[in-house]
């Protein structure tokens, strides 16, 4: 068993580099493909964001993250997609939402380091959905927090839904 | 990055600056790991002494939140004007008075947030805090009631844990010491209240690159005051990361080298950045 884990969050979908992501998504697609297709489907409220778990410094997990623009807008954009924009989302995304902190997520939606042994992948794996779990609840609008969140919304960033991989 | 070489700016040395800013009731000597780390790394370090610290609860007590930002911002304003690149970073309180003092202001290149505190809701926490907004309406209470800090004061590291008991022993009740003091009036807690409100207020005008550090052990603001910060905050560029085996007091606890790498890292890489992007402007 190595060092210490420590989880992460960005504000990008892959913070790391193109041989590390393919470590952990062998055979699903890039994220470029990802940001171009909510690019040409017109997602610019979209904010992308990841969580990477890291043993020393080797990422041994990475799950991305979609924060959409506006309320069902995730599903619209779905559904006017192709079917290859279908596939292309299906090999990274699984697409739950969550939407008032509840959160759905399924473990196949986290990309694993390949060599990453059964009790490291256990933690990865409860270290990324807890820090989900986090941002979720911390994002989520709630009608005592929605005034403020306006005004955030007014500077950059909207915060209605979060659409989670 | 850490050759001097790199550091250099057509043919002069590129000065790199940063302000740490300690917690409440803390001192500046908390931040002394990290400032020895950075300084190796060639940057300039200032970790002033916030108003009203440094002494005991009367003179604590008798600062405002204004006064403990007008204090850091007269800080900042000196080291910018002897650095080409400032940033601003603090632990724990220290990082909200960082974050009020980057709001909006070009000038810092980016901002550090250590064991943000936005509420105090670790497991640590004495449930009486929930009463604090009473100090607003009855004052006089800010004098009387206080939170003791008890073992392990933020900290994983019971060898620092035993120093701090020893050296609480041997300072007079309620004054001061090298770790500055371990008993927090509701006065000043409540100062911090309402300087948070600034900073939920206005971190969406802060859009310096930000590097968010916190334990997601911390017994005295759990991990969600760093996501809500992230969350918060208007820089394209930001990051949380969550470190196990360490509590509060990140810069001193078991894990203090790791945070020091983490920020040097951050602070080199955001430098080099902001350098290569003058360069293109002044060629373009």
């Amino acid at each position: 068993m190595g060092g210490s884990l420590t989880v992460e969050i960005h504000n990008t979908l892959n913070p790391l580099s193109s041989a590390e992501w393919r470590a952990l998504f062998a055979a699903g697609a890039s994220p470029d493909e990802v940001v171009r297709l909510l690019r040409d489907n017109g997602w610019a409220g979209a904010s992308l964001h990841s969580i990477v778990v890291r043993q020393d410094k080797s990422a041994v997990a990475l799950l991305p993250l979609i924060q959409a623009g506006g309320e069902g807008a995730l599903a619209r954009a779905l559904r006017s997609a192709g079917s290859q924009s279908r596939r292309i989302l299906s090999d990274i995304f699984g697409f739950s939402v969550l939407n008032e902190a509840a959160l759905e997520a399924e473990d196949c939606l986290l990309g694993f380091a390949g060599d990453c042994p059964a009790e490291t992948r256990s933690e990865a794996r409860r270290l990324a959905t807890g820090m989900l779990e986090i941002m979720a609840s911390t994002m989520a609008i709630t009608p005592s927090r929605r005034s403020e969140l306006r005004e955030v919304e007014r500077g950059a960033v909207a915060v209605e839904n979060l659409a989670v991989s | 990055m850490t050759d001097t070489q790199d550091n250099k700016t057509e043919g002069r040395q590129k000065r790199i600056g940063v302000m740490l800013l300690h917690g409440l009731t803390g001192m500046p000597s908390e931040m002394r790991p990290l400032a020895k780390h950075l300084e190796k790394l060639g940057a300039r370090v200032e970790a002033p002494v916030l108003a009203g610290h440094g002494a005991g609860h009367k003179e604590l007590l008798a600062a405002k939140w204004t006064d403990w930002v007008h204090g850091a911002r007269k800080t900042l304003a000196e080291l910018t004007a002897e650095c080409d690149q400032v940033f601003v970073g603090g632990l724990s309180m220290g990082s909200s008075i960082a974050s009020i003092l980057a709001a909006g202001n070009p000038k810092v290149a980016g901002i550090i947030f250590l064991s943000t505190t936005l509420r105090y809701d670790g497991e640590s926490v004495p449930p009486s805090y929930v009463l604090l907004p009473l100090v607003d309406f009855v004052p006089y209470l800010g004098e009387l009631a206080y939170w003791t800090e008890n073992p392990p004061y933020g900290l994983r590291d019971e060898r620092l844990q035993r120093i701090i008991t020893r050296s609480i022993e041997r300072a007079k009740n309620g004054e001061t010491n090298d770790f500055g003091l371990f008993r927090t009036y509701s006065g000043s807690l409540r100062q911090m209240c309402h300087m948070v409100r600034v900073v939920r207020r206005t971190a969406h005008k802060v859009t310096c690159p930000a590097l968010i550090i916190h334990s997601l052990e911390d017994t005295l603001t759990s991990v969600r005051n760093a996501a809500e910060i992230y969350s918060r905050l208007g820089s394209e560029d930001k990051t949380v990361v969550g470190l196990t085996g360490c509590d509060h007091v990140l810069t001193l606890d078991l894990r203090k080298d790791e945070v020091a790498r983490l920020v040097g890292e951050f602070v080199l890489r955001v430098s080099s950045q902001r350098e290569r992007a003058g360069k293109q402007w002044v060629a373009a």
